[in-house]
């Protein structure tokens, strides 16, 4: 495992692994709010932010980026709500709106003071992890990368925010009206919850690139979106996916040798692909395959049950072509022993039988019971007879030998 | 003077502002504006594949791998919601990050491997260059948007339903199927026709801005369709224009940025629903209120043997009434003044008891069919008589006169 990557390729992946996890943490909260696309949004909209601070203060320096960052992200989201709620305008095209512009004023301004800046449209884009290993700082006593330390921070914030308003944003996810009634402050809520989006976003920024952030705020959170059924598990899920494309993006970055971003983003639309055809019980494959056995077994019974009217009524036996889908079921039951020669044998006999009976005995339901017209009885019967199990038979047998009510 | 090469990129330009004007007009009444982001986003991977796979670099084989790539974009964007339980936004969001993902890292693969500055036509294309469009291309942008108006223009009916009633579209035996396919292809279309002038995610903007803003202007499908397509054209030409005179800024931004002024003009002096015309009704809703109150205090004051009252006790008497307010009910003829005393004209009192009157029978619906208790209610409604069905105006007014009878 340590000899598939350069000790450079473990620094990188440290840095990765952070800023997905931070990004995976705080996704399925944009997910369940139906605001997948903020992420987007937010890393587009943060760059005239980026500029002026950088210029305002003149250096590289984190922190005075963080702020205009910040601003402008809390611009794009209020103006976006502001022109939905207010002007009436769709809220996409509202977000749209705000985003693109405010991404055409920080390329300007790039343009403006490019001779005294170094930022690099491009570079906004992709990041420059791979240059992590060369930029040093000391860190508890150890040589880490230096753009280690705002993606850390960015997952230890997440972390504790996610931790510590667990249950308010649990309640603002699925029932804003509900926390709203209950006096719980939602609008700050969500004002922290879009600051902590931008926060990660810049941190990641810096590190990674903005392709970066756009991917693992959607994709992972998705993923446990598409496999999960409660919030914790999602949050877990999510941050592991996140982690899981960060490990097979950098390998596979440093295998084919391209960027990392990229790489990573496109690790965690293979996990998505694998999510959505083999998560268990809703993938897609899992419920062809569980829709397949079902008409096999279907058919099954049907073919048990037909071969057994022929047999008692001393008819020739059916025949069916051997390629076909009633070929495959009479081959399979020949093959666990449930018929042979065209006729039931030893427990096909007694499946057949039973599924005789649940036929009458539905057809009999109808009739008397429904008030079915006779014409209008097999049908039915033939297609509910599968379905009925040992329980409802029974119940439907006793309420059909009591005084109809 | 205008240089021959200006005239060429004003032309394409216009053309492509139409275009994106027009399909971005259908994809806001499909509340599907962020599609054209994901879509431009989902081209870069095509262009990287056609590239490494050809080698060319002519506009017409990356062109191609975009708008296929685009295509299968639109697909999964449109699948994923269908037979998973992911939401259209997330979907959106999902296949915007992972397809520009894997068109970054196969644009580190040909950076790395190619031994030119290969990359750098494909670098073009995330920020665009407006400056270097050539005849032929404004040729094609100016023929796309011609067939573009026709098919709408030809299919004008079927593309109204399928923005506004998609089922009843379905029920009357509309191809659903294939009009949504060709409101995606027109989509990826003019994406792909836009990538090389404005960029990746400036393509977006020129979809959902223009729209945005003629949305404001009108409420009808033709009117928005075409004046979508002027503020288009108009800020794909401003923009041109400005950044002609300044050859520092790059042209892309500026045309978007055009395209937000032409936006912000539209939201605050557009006639219905811009801001400024909704803030002038929403105070003059409020001065009439404020006269009304000011009449009811007045004609109070008359029952009660009070033949006039002096301003500041009408102020005093009516909520939330200003001077402004008294003076308009003066200008307009309800409020006469004499020697600094105020009293009803004879228009006036009409106006007070007629307001009294909706009042009456507002307060007695929403204590008979709202069930809300008699001393909560404290509105001041207009004409009730309007907003209320005339047979129940005319029993809640018999309850009325019951009650008085009685007292």
């Amino acid at each position: 495992m340590i000899g598939l990557l350069s000790p450079e390729g473990w620094e990188i992946l440290s840095v990765a692994a952070c800023a997905s996890a931070a990004c995976g943490i705080l996704g399925p909260q944009l997910v369940l709010r139906r605001r997948a696309m903020l992420g987007d949004a937010i890393s587009h909209g943060i760059l005239p932010g980026l500029v002026l601070g950088f210029v305002i203060s003149g250096s590289r320096d984190l922190f005075p980026m963080m702020v205009g960052a910040l601003i402008a992200a809390l611009l794009v989201s209020f103006l976006a709500e502001w022109l939905r709620d207010r002007a009436g305008l769709d809220g996409g095209s509202a977000l749209g709106v705000v985003f693109t512009s405010l991404f055409a004023i920080g390329i300007i301004l790039v343009e403006i003071f490019a001779r005294d800046v170094d930022l690099d449209p491009g570079c906004v884009l992709h990041g420059m992890v791979e240059l992590a290993p060369l930029d040093q700082v000391e860190l508890f006593g150890r040589s880490v990368p230096r753009s280690l330390v705002p993606v850390l921070i960015a997952l230890i914030l997440n972390l504790a925010a996610t931790l510590l308003l667990w249950k308010e944003w649990k309640i603002c996810a699925f029932d804003p009206t509900l926390a709203r009634s209950t006096g719980l402050p939602v609008q700050t809520l969500e004002q922290g919850l879009l600051a902590l989006v931008a926060v990660t976003s810049v941190a990641c920024f810096e590190a990674v690139g903005s392709v970066l952030v756009i991917a693992m705020l959607a994709v992972p959170a998705t993923i446990a979106h598409v496999l999960c059924n409660r919030m914790g598990s999602m949050v877990i899920v999510s941050t592991l996916a996140g982690l899981l494309s960060a490990v097979i993006g950098t390998i596979s970055a440093e295998q084919l040798n391209t960027n990392v971003p990229g790489m990573m983003a496109t690790s965690s639309g293979f996990l998505l692909m694998g999510a959505v055809l083999l998560g268990p019980g809703r993938g897609v494959i899992p419920r062809f395959v569980r829709r397949l056995r079902w008409n096999l077994q279907v058919a099954m019974e049907d073919l048990l049950a037909e071969a057994q009217l022929c047999a008692e009524n001393c008819h020739p036996a059916p025949t069916s072509q051997f390629f076909s889908f009633r070929g495959l079921a009479t081959s399979l039951l020949q093959i666990r022993g449930f018929m042979r020669a065209g006729k039931p044998r030893g427990d096909g006999r007694r499946i057949a039988r039973a599924l005789l009976e649940k036929r009458g005995l539905w057809r009999r339901f109808a009739a008397e019971r429904l008030g079915l017209a006779p014409d209008h009885l097999d049908d039915p019967a033939h297609r509910i007879e599968h379905h009925l199990d040992e329980d409802l038979t029974r119940k439907i047998e006793t309420g059909l030998e009591s005084e109809p009510s | 003077m205008i240089a021959p090469n200006t005239i060429v990129i004003l032309v394409g330009i216009t053309a492509l502002g139409i275009c994106c004007g027009l399909v971005g007009a259908l994809m806001l009444l499909r509340r599907r504006a962020l599609l054209s982001d994901a879509l431009a986003h989902a081209t870069l991977p095509g262009v990287c594949i056609a590239f490494l796979l050809s080698g060319s670099r002519s506009t017409l084989t990356l062109g191609f791998g975009a708008l296929v790539s685009a295509l299968i974009g639109a697909v999964l964007v449109s699948r994923l919601p269908r037979f998973t339980r992911v939401r259209r936004d997330s979907a959106t969001a999902c296949i915007l990050g992972i397809m520009f993902g894997a068109g970054i890292a196969l644009s580190g693969i040909i950076q790395r491997s190619g031994p030119g500055a290969a990359a750098a036509g494909l670098d073009g294309l995330l920020l665009g260059r407006t400056a270097g469009m050539l005849r032929s291309e404004a040729m094609v942008l100016v023929c796309a948007a011609i067939v573009m108006s026709l098919l709408i223009f030809v299919l004008r009916k079927e593309l109204l339903l399928s923005c506004f009633d998609p089922l009843f579209g379905r029920c009357s035996g509309q191809a659903t199927g294939a009009l949504d396919l060709l409101q995606t292809s027109l989509l990826a279309a003019t994406v792909v026709l836009a990538l090389p002038a404005v960029g990746v995610v400036l393509t977006a903007a020129l979809v959902v801005i223009p729209p945005a803003a003629a949305r404001f202007w009108t409420d009808r499908f033709d009117p928005l369709l075409r004046i979508s397509a002027f503020i288009g054209a108009s800020s794909g030409i401003t923009g041109t224009i400005v950044s002609s005179s300044y050859p520092d800024l790059p042209a892309g931004p500026v045309i978007v940025l055009a395209a937000t002024g032409f936006f912000t003009f539209s939201l605050l002096a557009a006639p219905k629903r811009g801001m400024i015309a909704r803030k002038l009704r929403w105070s003059s809703r409020k001065r009439q209120r404020e006269v009304r109150r000011i009449l009811h205090t007045l004609l109070v004051a008359c029952e009660g043997d009070q033949y006039s009252l002096s301003a500041d006790q009408i102020l005093a008497g009516s909520v939330s009434a200003s001077p402004r307010a008294l003076n308009r009910a003066i200008r307009e003829g309800f409020v006469a003044k004499e020697a600094e005393r105020l009293q009803l004209t004879p228009v006036g009192k009409k106006r007070a008891l007629r307001a009294r009157k909706s009042q009456q029978i507002w307060r007695e619906w929403l204590t008979s069919e709202a069930a809300i208790d008699r001393d909560l209610i404290d509105l001041d409604e207009e004409e009730i008589e309007k907003l209320l069905p005339a047979e129940l105006v005319r029993s809640l007014e018999r309850s009325i006169d019951l009650r008085e009878a009685i007292r």
